[in-house]
């Protein structure tokens, strides 16, 4: 047993006694603190001397105001301002506010200016309940040429319901490559054109959360786009990117009309909140994206379907021929037919490497439907040859050992196929 | 194939894909011939270099994130640039498992990585550094990276009240 007084030695035993961290050249100490909050950065100025003004020239502001009672956090970023030294860039800028403030447009639009002074290139600011008028902060905002990236959140509710987000008259941000947008107003078509064709030239990588008016046709049309995120996608969406690479979709009501021009597409999610695509429309989406190499699909829906609308869905099913990686989110149920659903769109991905099958069955709602009907003889089987990884997130055993079963005898090499469980 | 020789005199032969994750070396063979000397790194840490430089570049160069080379082009001119974040959740879990190392190990790795020009292993560990600096108190800062205090207590003191806001939230 060790004494009290050796207790207090042992970390020196396992750990070399040099400070590494110190002997580091500052550039490389300036770029770990540009990883932290501010106050954390600024903090390190007591640990020694070599530490006392490293924060000062760290090119970055960092500050989250999470308590709405601590009046003199907002003007600690002005005493940072104050005490940093001013001829080092900042190159991001973070402010978050879990609160909503008030009169904020004075000080969030000085410290905007500072940051654009000093060159910033990645900008994350988020807000809550910007009920006054945001105009100047936007029009601060969306004229920033050095800017590669900008993360805007304004959440929390708006007072005046209906009121359009409205984009500046004058926009310049020709260098942003990354943009997201979290918007509670809607963004009309109007808007959303003139930023991406005429505002963000070089754009690859946009981000969107909006409310849209219910019967307009969005049209999302950007030459340079590479990576588009639709969350709260609209009800009718036209796509047209001819660089896109990758796709993420989160209806939040139906989609009613979805059109894809994007021969570069690669990646697709295609997430599910309840019934958001609808049945029929299934079959023409999928052909859409018979060219894709990996594919992350929500099936749930599907499971409460009718089985007489389902078939014809899976006879239509197209080959895709290209995809090497499938995620399939669905609701499993031991012995019954839905595993053979599944099997059916397995038939039609020759080259499949790997497969991710996670089991959705903790929604509740869902078990409503749950009910037995006849088995689907789809038969016989074949593809698979190129499997070489499944993992599986499913909790019900006799299910996943079900999938196994029906996978071993089914792929060719078997014994080759890399197999992980993850519990959900 | 290109041959890597460590101080220590151990000689790795790796494809070029991998050795050109490092810009320098990527720089060096357009103009010389494929044996690098490289005599700051021990063999023990280009080891560690070139498994995360072989895993990059065989993520890298499957067609399901084919943009990742343009963006890492796009530097910028500003004294810091950041790579971009890696998105691929299986590329990102195995790099979390890469960091899981002592102190000493990840400063042999950084400046290796420094020294090669491999960005995103650059910014891999020195966020991890990051991390276990985040929220924690001065003592126990110094204390996990052996950093010897060398003020007085009221120097130390004085700095606290100098930066108060600092110290006050949070």
């Amino acid at each position: 047993m060790l004494s009290s007084g050796m207790g207090d030695r042992l970390p020196h035993l396992d750990t070399p006694s040099e400070d590494f961290l110190s002997n580091l050249p500052d550039a490389l100490l300036h770029h770990i603190l540009s990883f932290l909050p501010t106050c954390d950065s600024v903090r390190t100025s007591v640990l020694s001397r070599r530490w006392r003004r490293i924060w000062s020239s760290v090119p970055a502001m960092d500050f989250h105001f999470s308590d709405p009672t601590n009046w003199g956090a907002l003007s600690s970023v002005g005493r940072f301002v104050a005490a940093r030294d001013n001829s080092c860039s900042i190159s991001r800028l973070r402010l978050i506010f879990d609160y909503v403030l008030f009169s904020y447009e004075t000080c969030l639009c000085e410290w905007i200016d500072y940051a654009k002074s000093h060159d910033a290139q990645d900008v994350t600011l988020r807000i809550s309940n910007p009920r006054r008028d945001y105009t100047s902060l936007l029009v601060a905002l969306f004229n920033w040429p050095s800017l590669t990236a900008l993360d805007l959140k304004m959440q929390g509710c708006v007072v005046s319901v209906g009121r359009a987000f409205n984009l500046p008259e004058c926009v310049t941000l020709s260098n942003v490559k990354t943009l997201s947008l979290s918007i509670f107003n809607e963004i009309s078509q109007e808007s959303l054109s003139r930023l991406l064709l005429s505002c963000c030239p070089a754009l690859e990588e946009l981000t969107l959360a909006s409310r849209y008016q219910t019967n307009d046709f969005i049209e999302i049309a950007a030459p340079n786009l590479l990576r588009l995120n639709l969350l709260h996608a609209p009800f009718k969406i036209r796509i047209t990117c001819q660089k896109l690479e990758s796709l993420t979709l989160k209806p939040y009501f139906h989609v009613q009309h979805l059109n894809i021009e994007a021969p570069s597409l690669a990646s697709v999610r295609l997430h599910n909140q309840g019934q958001c695509f609808h049945l029929w429309y299934v079959g023409a989406l999928l052909h859409t994206l018979c060219n894709v190499t990996a594919l992350t699909i929500d099936l749930r829906y599907l499971w409460f379907a009718h089985r007489l609308r389902i078939m014809p869905l899976i006879e239509s099913f197209p080959i895709f021929h290209k995809l090497l990686k499938l995620e399939v989110h669905l609701v499993l149920c031991p012995k019954d037919d839905r595993v053979e659903m599944l099997f059916s769109l397995l038939q039609h991905t020759p080259k499949l490497h790997a497969l991710t099958l996670i089991d959705r069955q903790e929604d509740t709602y869902l078990k409503l439907f749950d009910e037995g009907s006849d088995s689907f003889d789809i038969v016989p089987f074949k593809g698979l040859d190129h499997l070489k990884r499944v993992s599986l997130s499913i909790n019900s055993k006799s299910s996943w050992s079900t999938i196994l079963k029906m996978l071993s005898e089914r792929v060719r090499a078997w014994d080759e196929v890399a197999v992980m469980y993850k519990s959900l | 194939m290109i041959k890597l020789v460590s101080g220590d005199g151990a000689e790795f032969e790796v494809e070029e894909e991998v050795a050109f994750q490092s810009k320098i070396i990527k720089d060096i063979v357009a103009d010389a011939d494929d044996v690098i000397p490289l005599p700051t790194v021990s063999s023990k840490v280009l080891i560690q270099v070139i498994e995360y430089c072989r895993k990059h570049a065989a993520v890298n160069s499957f067609p399901l994130s084919p943009s990742s080379s343009a963006a890492a082009a796009a530097s910028s001119s500003s004294s810091i640039s950041y790579s971009k974040p890696v998105s691929d959740p299986a590329l990102r879990a195995w790099d979390n498992e890469f960091v899981k190392l002592n102190n000493s190990s990840l400063f042999d790795i950084v400046i290796a990585a420094n020294y090669l020009d491999i960005e995103e292993l650059v910014d891999l560990v020195l966020e991890t550094v990051a991390d276990r600096i985040k929220g924690k108190q001065a003592q126990e800062i110094r204390r996990q990276f052996n950093i010897e205090n060398d003020f007085t207590p009221e120097e130390e003191e004085a700095l606290r009240r100098e930066n108060s806001w600092a110290f006050q939230n949070n």
